[in-house]
């Protein structure tokens, strides 16, 4: 019984770290730009699909191709950003939720048609042999991806600190009309902020995908759950959302040890529509000032 | 042409002329966009008409179908009534829904939808010994209106037609008086500008729920029409993909229109499988076909259509007329308020936001047919004054009573209905509504808003809304603003806009009236006018606070003053004595210093 609850416990972090990650990227468009970016999903599915080229067809090994696919959607994020959301900005904001809701139809579509439906395995270097710690079973690709996450995450954190383009994305956030007026090139650092969000989601989708294969509808659930966390977190928290992902992969980890796995996937959405019925604007007490 | 004849005959024909084809791929394909239109309908009511951002909203429509197929096969309901309950039960469970969302704001509101969408399809796919779980539930019993002779004649695709179109001319029928209602000119109120909405009696929240839950019934009730017409329900049903559908029909058909989600779910259901792309790459002609409709025709197919064809009234509204002169014969007395006036009395009242005590001790009463000048330096907190008594925000001790009812801490539309309204001090209207429909929102207090009385437009409903037409040419003459009847609220000059913030306060029939700034930006001509109205107002029994930097303007038309400074209130009294009184003096130009 406890054995299963650790093991659950030490899940649930790996996961949530995961979900971190894909979550900060989905925050910085949503929590910093103010901007609902549904095709987010389908940037963590070309992550995923990007590597799997890279390394079926292209012959790239496993991690310089993380690295290629991250960059790639980092690409085609800029691009989403310039083609529908940048004319779209001064519109109603719900005209930018159709637009990306219609570019991840299309880019849905297209995975499938061009990888088929079938879920696609990126073949990963990593030995299947688990390493037991205790009552613990962990594999070298878990831990990997659970060091590789926080990696991402802390140097995303630092740059948004420390760097001057971090501070221009920080001052758009806050008060996008000052910031103009300080001379920050508003279109630059939107194009920029758009690339790093879609290459967090990218770098979850190719780590990810490589334990869980890849599919066209891959990125649906990381978009939901990267919502709910986004909320749960404070709207522009590094700290806030990578401490909401951390609970919930523990949550839904002990939710389908101990409860039902059928229901795993509510947890995220139970636990953020109650954070808003206590704080209907999200816990954004926690977020903006530690961004 | 008038406009039901051409509803008639376009419903006529979507029944008709399927028929003509042999080809039952073809009335498959219309019949399913027909049913996928009351989904549409239903999202036009939340999101065009009521203007909130429900993204989630077409869950409903799967709700429905869940509901109509386990009622018929489980419930053992006759199949066409199993379709009218999964409206309810769609309607009942979206109200649960909506009691929780409408707590939440903006962008949480649009994201909480789609997580009650996604909670919903999640125990679809789990609660197997209910739905049967994520095989969907096979068989559903086919829908059949004419008895089993007749079907060989008539087949069942076209009784379904026949049904749907029936219903969808029921449904528009009716959501057309309900536009023409107190209740569609609310729901246009909410959606340009909540705070100023509930300021003028209309509770934001209460029809909010109703064009939510209105919308989630239709949503079920086509969504009965579908399990039985394609005899399968399954968690697809309620999955992501129809949320996208459904918004290409609505805003592709143009939103906040009565025929464009009609037009747009038969044009976007029927036109994919038209170009006969291949079924694989459904999603992304939707797609393509939604980021262009954004792009180059966001306002939809009747959006075209309005544009090429203006309509006679909107032409001559662009019709630039002068504005009368200054009437000097008034034009008889305004009528007197139509709610019960008496004493408003402010006791010790406090207003304290984080370390900053905006209001402190405040104490005044005002009776009935005054005109009460509240003065103040910036920060003074008159505005907080106002903005506690009409109600938009409560006080944080102390208690306010009018007409002997305790009212310190109601919400703005209770307020209101009780004959409280007020102005704002930044100009506060329905930018994008024309002038008449300004006023007439303002009417809403006076309104009848039973909904069979709207629905049947019975007698009594008519003559409430002939004698408030007729109001509203009464105000219009006595605000001067005739010449700006079909102009839009945002292209009236400050001064008209400013008239017409005034004019929307005296549609309501409230008998105090608060005026925050009511002189500011406004020409010396201007100023007089709006005396000469204020004094009118005051003679034909309503009562008047107002805020004002206009001293001369004070000084002549109040005949007493209150005075805040720093939240406290350090004078009340006659004009002449607030003038020489030392401490408003030094209130206002500091106290003396040498080097002056």
């Amino acid at each position: 019984m406890l054995e299963l609850a650790v093991q659950q416990v030490v899940n649930g972090l790996l996961v949530g770290a995961i979900y971190a990650l894909m979550a900060m990227g989905l925050m910085v468009i949503l929590g910093i730009l103010r901007i609902i970016n549904m095709a987010q999903g389908e940037l963590y599915m070309l992550g995923g699909y990007f590597c799997y080229v890279a390394v079926v067809m292209l012959g790239v090994g496993y991690f310089p191709a993380v690295i290629l696919a991250t960059l790639a959607t980092a690409g085609v994020g800029m691009v989403i950003d310039r083609i529908a959301v940048r004319p779209l900005l001064r519109r109603p904001f719900y005209m930018v939720f159709l637009s990306t809701f219609a570019v991840s139809m299309i880019l849905e579509n297209a995975a499938e048609l061009i990888w088929g439906p079938d879920p696609q395995t990126i073949p990963s270097p990593f030995s299947p042999v688990p390493i037991i710690i205790g009552p613990i079973f962990l594999t070298t690709q878990k831990l990997f991806i659970f060091a590789a996450a926080l990696l991402m995450i802390g140097a995303f954190a630092a740059f948004l600190r420390f760097t001057r383009v971090g501070m221009a994305i920080r001052a758009l956030a806050r008060d996008r009309d000052a910031a103009l007026l300080m001379g920050i090139d508003a279109d630059r650092i939107q194009s920029i902020t758009f690339g790093l969000g879609s290459a967090l989601a990218a770098a979850a989708g190719a780590l990810l995908g490589a334990m869980f294969n890849v599919y066209p509808t891959m990125g649906q659930l990381p978009l939901l759950k990267g919502f709910a966390l986004v909320v749960m977190g404070g709207m522009g928290s590094v700290v806030g959302v990578f401490v909401s992902g951390l609970i919930l992969g523990v949550a839904e980890g002990l939710t389908a040890g101990f409860l039902s796995t059928g229901y795993v996937d509510l947890v995220a959405f139970v636990t953020m529509l109650a954070v808003l019925m206590v704080h209907p604007e999200g816990i954004s007490q926690w977020g903006k000032s530690r961004a | 042409m008038p406009k039901a004849r051409i509803w008639l005959l376009g419903l006529l024909a979507l029944a008709a002329l399927p028929a003509l084809t042999p080809n039952a791929y073809v009335q498959y394909v219309v019949n399913s966009s027909l049913i996928l239109a009351f989904a549409t309908i239903g999202l036009n009511v939340i999101f065009g008409y009521a203007g909130q951002h429900a993204f989630g909203f077409p869950v409903f429509f799967g709700f429905g179908a869940y509901a109509s197929a386990l009622l018929a096969m489980d419930g053992g309901v006759p199949v066409p009534l199993a379709i009218l309950l999964a409206a309810l039960v769609t309607g009942a469970i979206s109200a649960v829904i909506a009691v929780f969302a409408f707590r939440l704001r903006g962008i949480y509101f649009g994201v909480g939808t789609i997580a009650f969408g996604y909670v919903i399809y999640i125990v679809a796919q789990n609660w197997v010994d209910l739905t049967r779980g994520p095989m969907g539930i096979p068989l559903v019993p086919p829908l059949y209106l004419l008895p089993n002779g007749a079907s060989a004649i008539i087949n069942r695709d076209t009784q379904t037609r026949i049904a749907v179109v029936i219903a969808i001319g029921i449904v528009i029928f009716l959501l057309d008086r309900l536009l023409r209602s107190p209740v569609g000119r609310a729901w246009h109120a909410v959606r340009e500008n909540e705070s100023l909405a509930s300021s003028l009696g209309i509770s934001p929240l209460r029809y909010k729920m109703a064009a939510f839950v209105l919308g989630a019934a239709i949503s079920g009730l086509g969504g009965g029409f579908y399990a039985h017409y394609v005899s399968f329900v399954s968690p697809t049903e309620l999955g992501f993909h129809y949320i996208g559908v459904v918004f290409i029909m609505l805003i592709a058909g143009g939103m906040a229109t009565l025929p464009g989600p009609l037009i747009g779910s038969v044009v976007f259901g029927v036109l994919p499988e038209l170009l006969r792309v291949a079924e694989m790459a459904r999603s992304l002609l939707l797609g393509l076909i939604l980021l262009f409709c954004i792009a180059i025709v966001p306002e939809g197919l009747t959006g075209i259509w309005k544009r090429l064809h203006p309509t006679q009234r909107q032409r001559s509204g662009l019709a630039e007329g002068a504005p009368s002169p200054l009437s000097t014969e008034s034009t008889g007395g305004i009528e007197p308020p139509a709610t019960e006036t008496g004493e408003l009395r402010v006791e010790r009242v406090f207003r304290k936001f984080e370390g900053l005590t905006a209001l402190r001790d405040v104490n005044f009463s005002i009776r009935s047919g005054e005109v009460v000048g509240l003065i103040g330096p910036n920060g003074a907190g008159k505005t907080t004054l106002f903005n506690i008594i009409a109600g938009s925000m409560a006080p944080t001790g102390g208690r306010i009573a009018y007409c002997g009812d305790e009212i310190g801490g109601r919400p703005a539309h209770d307020i209101a209905a009780r004959g409280i309204t007020r102005t704002f001090q930044i100009t506060s209207l329905f930018p994008e509504l024309s002038t008449e429909d300004n006023i007439r929102i303002a009417t809403h207090l006076r309104s009848c808003r039973e909904p069979l009385a709207i629905l049947s437009r019975s007698a009594r409903f008519r003559t409430i809304e002939a004698a408030l037409d007729r109001k509203v040419d009464d105000i219009f003459k006595l605000v001067h603003l005739e010449h700006a009847r079909d102009l839009p609220a945002a292209a009236l000059s400050y001064g008209d806009q400013r008239r017409l913030e005034i004019a929307l306060a005296l549609a309501t029939g409230a008998g105090l009236i608060l005026l925050d700034e009511p002189a500011a930006g406004l020409n010396a001509e201007e100023t007089d006018e709006l005396c000469t109205l204020v004094r009118r107002l005051r003679s034909s029994g309503y009562t008047v606070i107002l805020i004002e930097h206009d001293m001369r303007m004070v000084m002549n038309l109040c005949e007493r003053i209150i005075v805040l400074n720093l939240g406290q209130l350090i004078f009340d009294g006659p004009p002449e004595a607030a003038a020489a009184d030392p401490t408003v003096i030094k209130a206002y130009l500091g106290t003396e210093s040498a080097d002056a």
